[in-house]
């Protein structure tokens, strides 16, 4: 018999590692790949797991694995190739303003774009029964 | 502090390899990266030397080292790497280094499978999407991670308390004892329903690791979850060609 831990220690740094480009890099595309990594970590415990059971269920659920990875890599792809023709990038960071307006943003140091307008000057309404006060004509802006 | 002392052989190559991976990752200015492969290579070494046992057999040993060692640098590179086509490539390095560790475990149709699977259909797509949309050679995006030294942070924290965990330490019995305690205990703790699945392939010794024993598994045990497996495929590839962005009439 194999030593299981050997197996579970390979794994495991295989998994963080994937979650460490997931979290870090900005490509759509090596963020897709670090996920995939992260899917090889799991497999790699449960043949572990099914080779120090005897029995043939890791693998069984490793194929399943398998299966749904090629399904992600396919809808993930359609995804990315939607996403690059709206803004002809592969920048996740773009996508960020689909997140709350009140959460301060993740990225580091890319100044906001102003945003204050000049103060709009409504008409307003004399109240009724009372004469408007005299006022200089003003332009009205269209 | 005494926690420390104890437990230097774990957190010493826990430290260098978040600080090489973190040196590693794409910021700013490219730097000097030998002295950060050195760190991480003294990373692994000590972690290879303190944490695996040696096996029964020198020929699996030397492979498992050699194919283990493999997949974590590339890994590495894959997720440190600045060009995203390198990144594909190294991640076919992963997968190839993955499946040889799947023969040594008597998975070797899990090894075939997982090779055209990701090598032959998964990397090909990713590497033909990334030309097409990426065409202008390096970009600002992939110069520049998110985040890197809290990201690298966390995952190194995680790791630590994963593989203490899996340490068997004086306090804490080994994997082996626990599980022959977890067998003992299971039937009783499994409601009457789930005591024991009911399985029409009694997979022994003899089969264990061959094609025969996983298509019985999968086609006997399994059956129902390969026709669903089936039917999320399909449903997949229908998606995939709904979302996927559409050419105008009359252009290629």
């Amino acid at each position: 018999m194999t030593v299981l831990t050997n197996y579970l220690i390979v794994g495991s740094i295989l998994f963080v590692l994937g979650a460490i480009g997931f979290l870090t890099r900005r490509n759509l595309i090596t963020m897709m790949l670090s996920a995939e990594m992260m899917l090889h970590g799991v497999s790699l415990n449960l043949v572990a797991f099914s080779k120090y059971h005897g029995n043939m269920q890791g693998q069984a659920f490793t194929a399943f694995i398998l299966t749904v990875a090629a399904c992600e890599a396919g809808l993930a792809l359609a995804l990315i190739l939607t996403l690059y023709k709206r803004t002809k990038s592969l920048d996740v960071n773009l996508w960020s303003q689909l997140a709350d307006a009140d959460i301060d943003s993740p990225h580091e140091k890319e100044p906001a774009v102003p945003t204050t307008q000049p103060a709009q000057e409504f008409p307003h309404l004399t109240p009724a029964g009372k004469s408007p006060p005299f006022q200089k004509e003003t332009a009205h802006r269209v | 502090m005494q926690w420390l002392t104890e437990h230097w052989l774990l957190v010493l190559p826990m430290v260098l390899g978040a600080v090489a991976v973190a040196w590693l990752m794409p910021k700013g200015a490219s730097k000097p990266s030998w002295l950060a492969g050195l760190l991480g290579l003294a990373a692994l070494g000590i972690l290879g030397g303190t944490l695996l046992k040696p096996t029964d057999g020198v020929l699996p040993d030397v492979l498992f080292h050699l194919f283990a060692g493999v997949a974590i640098v590339a890994a590495v590179l894959m997720i440190t790497n600045r060009n995203p086509a390198y990144s594909a490539l190294w991640f076919a390095v992963v997968t190839l280094a993955v499946c040889g560790l799947f023969l040594l475990q008597s998975a070797p149709f899990l090894a075939s499978a997982t090779v055209i699977v990701y090598a032959g259909a998964i990397i090909v797509t990713f590497l033909f999407v990334l030309m097409l949309a990426q065409q202008a050679g390096a970009t600002n995006y992939d110069q520049n991670s998110r985040q890197p030294v809290v990201a690298v942070g966390t995952g190194f924290v995680l790791l630590g308390a994963l593989l203490f965990v899996l340490l068997p330490s004086k306090e804490q019995p080994d994997l082996a004892a626990m599980h022959t305690g977890f067998v003992s205990l299971a039937p009783e703790a499994l409601g009457p329903s789930l005591k024991k699945p009911q399985s029409t392939s009694t997979t022994t010794t003899a089969t264990f690791g061959t094609m025969r024993g996983l298509g019985r598994s999968l086609f006997g045990d399994y059956l129902f979850a390969v026709e669903l497996a089936g039917t999320l495929l399909l449903i997949a590839s229908i998606g995939a060609i709904v979302i996927a962005p559409k050419r105008s009439s009359g252009k290629l």
